[in-house]
């Protein structure tokens, strides 16, 4: 069954159709949920509401565009809505004064990025571990192209902040890839 | 910035279609909240229709009365005139017994809405027989004289009274015109319509419940219902299980809904003698609190919720002793909350470290679902002032489950005692 079809069963809520849409493409937006939660718990939550969402608003794809992309912004805006219940709550703060104040001196060594010498499992692994108001502004950053302002507007805080977040944790990221990469053996000289 | 977001690129060619395994039981999760959902459009959907009904039946009722003639006494003058212009007319110089009149006729017009047969007996005696032709237009003619009644349904029933003439004394001209009164009245002035004409009666009504929850058990409690609470989040003002498990007998928790007060305004109309239809609008405050406590934590949780509901209720006049009348009360009401806040806090003692920690959280919350309740009581009004009713019921309300969001009174007591006191105008 295509894209389209599973689409079609969906809207008319065929519990088997919305079982397959669910297991073609539950693992590549549990990556999704994975890069913007704190643990993989939240993020089984994630991709729960994720599904839910995508099943009662299913009769609203018009099926102009990509079926994957819309899902895609599914799941990040109910990831974003997450965190700003989180940050209401007083759990996380996207503001920079809330970060560490000492800069964080960029690896000026791109080459470990042309190797791939590096896992997904491994990248992914060290996105995570970014400090959640890094990640965020960096996954939006990166994987959303959402822009400074877009990300400012969306986290409630100033472009400036936003900027200097995602600056501090591409120079984190990139160091640690970097030792990854020299770790596991390949890093040219 | 291209050189500096090469990390962009090689992560996003890295992680685009990344791929991570989930967990299996995960599909039984959606597949059992998609069930429930489906359960939840079906409640929903009665819900609405049951909602829709009640409006409709309060707009059709409201219409209903609305449409009924009206009592207005100055309408009544009016038609009273046009039919006394052509009616004979006697001499008289009883100007005083005017006002009299005017005012019992205004009187007998407006009824209470509960109106007991004996009061309604009452206010037939009470019409002074001299007053009506009296009225202004009379007063001031001077010379006034016994003509042809050209009124053609009561010319036959008025003839013989209308052949004395203005030689007979004050006495046999006010008995003769009152009876002439009566019979235009009847034919004219109360058409079969007019036969149910009644007062409507606006009320000013509060309600205090006589029934609060105050319960304290060593079991976690939470202001949310156990099943959005289990289902829908993890949030962080639950108990965890590792506190569940490990404090659960230091817990002490505590939940208190306090007593529902409502103030409302409503308008009813007798439909027959005895029974009467009542409608308008009830705001109602609803305060609850949740504690959870043990050695290592403090949770409070408060919620006020403001509801704004329309009632629908049938009265029915029992009996009446002297002025009081003691009536029987059945209807219910569909209700919607229309403002709510919620306040967490939560402190955490840690003991290591000698230290405390606070966590507060204060959010909007709404019911997803509007409540349905249903209510009886007995109830007795007595004239205070002319037409103005101090009235008091007593009854009890059962309130349907309405699978909402947070816990209420209606949710966790369901029948629910109160006194209501108010005070009704007729008009």
């Amino acid at each position: 069954m295509d894209d389209s079809q599973l689409i079609k069963a969906c809207k008319r809520q065929d519990r088997k159709a919305q079982q397959m849409l669910y297991e073609k493409y539950a693992k590549k937006m549990m990556a999704i949920c994975l890069r913007y939660s704190k643990d993989e718990e939240t993020a089984y939550d994630l991709l729960h509401d994720g599904f839910i969402q995508v099943f009662s608003h299913i009769g609203s794809f018009e099926g102009k565009g990509s079926f994957e992309g819309w899902l895609k912004r599914i799941f990040v805006n109910v990831a974003l809505m997450y965190l700003r219940k989180e940050q209401k709550r007083g759990e996380i703060r996207f503001d920079i004064e809330q970060m560490e104040s000492e800069p964080i001196e960029e690896d000026d060594d791109d080459e470990g990025l042309l190797s791939n010498n590096i896992s997904q499992q491994q990248l992914l692994a060290l996105i995570n571990a970014l400090p959640l108001g890094y990640k965020t502004v960096f996954n939006l950053f990166v994987f959303e192209d959402k822009t400074h302002k877009e990300i400012a507007n969306t986290l409630g805080i100033s472009e400036a902040s936003s900027r200097s977040q995602y600056s501090r944790a591409r120079a984190l990221l990139k160091k640690q890839i970097n030792a990854v990469i020299k770790k596991n053996g390949e890093r040219p000289k | 910035m291209n050189e500096k977001d090469q990390i962009k690129d090689f992560l996003r060619s890295k992680l685009d279609d990344c791929e991570v395994p989930v967990p299996d039981n995960l599909w039984q999760r959606i597949d059992d909240t998609l069930s429930r959902s489906a359960r939840m459009r079906v409640i929903r959907r009665r819900w609405i229709l049951s909602g829709a009904a009640a409006v409709l039946a309060i707009i059709i009722g409201s219409t209903y009365l609305l449409k009924l003639p009206s009592n207005d006494p100055s309408t009544l003058m009016t038609d009273k005139k046009a039919i006394t212009e052509n009616m004979p007319i006697a001499s008289t110089n009883a100007e005083q017994n005017t006002q009299n009149k005017s005012i019992s006729f205004g009187k007998t017009d407006a009824q209470p809405l509960i109106v007991s047969s004996e009061v309604e007996k009452k206010s037939e005696k009470k019409p002074n027989k001299k007053s009506f032709l009296r009225s202004q237009h009379f007063d001031n003619e001077e010379n006034i004289k016994l003509e042809t009644y050209s009124i053609n349904s009561i010319e036959k029933e008025t003839e013989e009274k209308l052949l004395p003439t203005d030689s007979e004394d004050k006495t046999d001209n006010d008995e003769m015109f009152y009876e002439i009164e009566q019979i235009a009245t009847q034919n004219y002035l109360a058409p079969a319509d007019n036969k149910d004409e009644k007062p409507l009666t606006l009320a000013l009504n509060t309600r205090g419940s006589l029934t609060s929850t105050n319960r304290t058990t060593t079991s976690p409690v939470t202001l949310r219902s156990a099943e959005i609470a289990n289902n829908f989040s993890k949030p962080n003002f639950m108990l965890t299980s590792q506190e569940l498990s490990e404090d659960a007998s230091d817990n002490v928790s505590q939940m208190i809904h306090s007593q529902p007060v409502s103030v409302g305004l409503t308008i009813s109309k007798p439909l027959t003698d005895k029974l009467s239809l009542e409608s308008g609008l009830v705001y109602t405050y609803l305060h609850s609190k949740a504690k959870n406590t043990s050695n290592i934590y403090r949770k409070k949780e408060t919620q006020q919720l403001h509801y704004l509901g329309i009632p629908l209720n049938l009265n029915y006049n029992l009996v009446s002793f002297g002025n009081a009348d003691l009536y029987l009360s059945l209807g219910g009401m569909i209700e919607k909350d229309v403002y709510g806040k919620y306040n967490y806090v939560d402190n955490r003692i840690q003991d290591e470290l000698n230290s405390e920690s606070e966590v507060k959280v204060s959010e909007r919350i709404r019911q997803p679902h509007p409540q349905l309740s249903i209510n009886a009581g007995v109830g007795v009004s007595y004239p205070v002032w002319n037409n103005l009713y101090l009235y008091g019921k007593i009854g009890g309300g059962y309130y349907f489950d309405a699978d909402n969001k947070w816990s209420t009174i209606y949710s966790d007591e369901k029948i629910i005692l109160d006194l209501n006191i108010g005070l009704r105008f007729g008009f």
